[in-house]
């Protein structure tokens, strides 16, 4: 059986589902600066070498002309609005439970931003330019729910994001390098933009189920940089037969002793990744046997409880200039289970002016290399 | 006879001189733009004559109430050597200060021997 994992984040939130390993990615662009995102989830299942992605984005803004990129190993079916339930279970039961405080944890980060704005001053002019035919392989073109969307092959990168121009799929400045690698390692690009006809602005969860015949599914993180805030969050959770781990980033840990706030927590896990591992780490927050969740009612969720006996979830704040690996994570039953509740009130020096000096007493557990 | 005559040039004066190119199937990247960011009009050519190489699109901005009329000119790509039929594709900028709301984008095609493909138009609502 396989036991690897490999999982790159992209977004706030994803969600991985052993067996096996998932791929996701992707960027999330809009007019002219990339769209700030709140949060991502994702779920991925694998039932051989058949993937299930069940993607949730949530931004802040109201530029309703976003494009969404995601490398897929093979042309996906794309559904869209199904288990949208389950990442609000999941994250309600897996997030971290601060104990000795009477306020919650603050646990996303919250950014705010919007799209930049277009124009300038002088006369009116138009400036215009000849813009050669791309060449691109299109597998697939289609509109499901509020999304028009294209799956897409190119020899060149240029090529693939002036069809994805042309046909009104926003792309960010800076994508041919991220995409130009992914092309090179055969992947494909799903990209998706609300249609014009689409009544709501709301980016609704989608789900989407190919084919791995790589026999691992990967989610590539190196796009995301592009569009990326500094220090973005990425939780994720893997479902599977036993404690998930990084394989090729550190596992960190950060000391509940030097906590004084909830709200010291997400710093102290940014800081203890970037002290111990090199910006690229992840902290366990949460592993347990899945029949300890609850489905709170969500049928998706349901299903995949039953089917995956242990859940873990790991949390990270990484730099842009940081995502040049893609993480990927495996199944190490010889791992205990980590519970989610975090005691405060240890003893901190306030006479240093970081806070750091003391939450940076993290552990690195383990930093395997796998490219 | 001579009515005839008459009747097709009107018509052939109507939809283009003959042996002019021929735009079809022009299609917006986006029915709404930003002003200062960048519009692409893609449309299908043909011109019998084969002589689009030192050709040109024209590619015009025009707002709905006709104070502001734009146009520029840009090269053919993609038909050397005689080519008589392909696509073309003009990304096109409105900037400057101007009013936000509807405009007619159009796009025509010149041969070499200067003459000019019907014009093909496409509404765009600007924002900023």
């Amino acid at each position: 059986m396989n036991k690897k994992l490999c999982v790159a984040g992209l977004g706030a939130l994803m969600l991985t589902v052993w067996p096996g390993r998932a791929d996701a990615c992707g960027g999330f662009f809009c007019s002219q600066v990339p769209v700030l995102q709140t949060a991502e989830r994702v779920v991925f299942e694998m039932e051989g070498d058949e993937v299930t992605a069940y993607i949730q984005l949530q931004y802040q803004g109201t530029d309703p002309n976003f494009a969404w990129v995601i490398p897929v190993p093979e042309v996906p079916e794309v559904e869209v609005g199904v288990g949208s339930g389950m990442f609000d279970a999941l994250e309600a039961q897996t997030r971290p439970i601060f104990m000795g405080q009477a306020a919650p944890a603050a646990v996303l980060a919250d950014s705010s931003a919007g799209c930049g704005m277009g124009g300038s001053g002088g006369e009116p002019r138009i400036r215009v330019r000849s813009v050669p035919v791309p060449d691109v392989d299109v597998f697939q073109e289609d509109s499901v729910g509020p999304y028009d969307y294209v799956v897409l092959s190119a020899s060149r990168a240029a090529d693939l994001n002036t069809w994805l121009q042309v046909n009104g799929y926003r792309v960010a400045p800076g994508s041919d390098a991220p995409v130009e690698a992914y092309l090179s390692e055969g992947m494909k690009l799903l990209a998706l933009k609300l249609s014009p006809d689409a009544v709501s602005t709301q980016v609704e969860p989608i789900k989407l189920t190919y084919k791995d015949t790589r026999g691992c599914a990967s989610i590539p993180i190196r796009l995301t940089a592009i569009a990326s805030v500094p220090g973005l969050e990425i939780v994720t959770w893997v479902f599977g037969s036993g404690r998930a781990a990084p394989v090729n980033y550190g596992s960190v840990e950060v000391d509940p002793s030097g906590l004084l706030r909830p709200s010291d927590y997400g710093p102290a896990i940014a800081a203890v990744v970037d002290t111990f591992a090199g910006g690229q780490g992840f902290v366990t927050e949460y592993a347990q046997p899945s029949f300890r969740l609850s489905d709170q009612g969500d049928e998706t969720l349901q299903n995949l409880l039953a089917k995956h006996g242990y859940v873990t979830r790991l949390r990270t704040f990484i730099d842009p200039a940081e995502m040049s690996l893609d993480p990927m994570f495996e199944v190490d039953a010889s791992l205990g289970p980590v519970s989610n509740e975090i005691f405060l009130g240890g003893t901190i020096d306030v006479r240093s002016s970081s806070i750091f000096v003391v939450l940076g007493v993290g552990m690195l557990w383990s930093r395997r290399r796998r490219r | 006879m001579k009515r005839i005559i008459v009747i097709a040039a009107l018509v052939l004066g109507a939809c283009g001189a003959e042996g002019a190119p021929e735009l079809t199937n022009l299609r917006a990247s986006s029915r709404r733009a930003q002003i200062g960011t960048e519009v692409f009009l893609r449309a299908g050519l043909f011109d019998m004559d084969g002589d689009l190489e030192a050709g040109v699109l024209l590619g015009r901005v025009r707002s709905v109430d006709g104070d502001i009329d734009l146009e520029e000119a840009s090269p053919i790509l993609g038909f050397e050597d005689g080519r008589t039929r392909g696509d073309v594709i003009m990304g096109l900028t409105l900037l400057g200060i101007v009013d936000i709301g509807d405009y007619d984008v159009s796009l025509v095609a010149e041969d070499a021997a200067g003459v000019r493909s019907e014009r093909l138009t496409q509404r765009i609502t600007y924002s900023r």
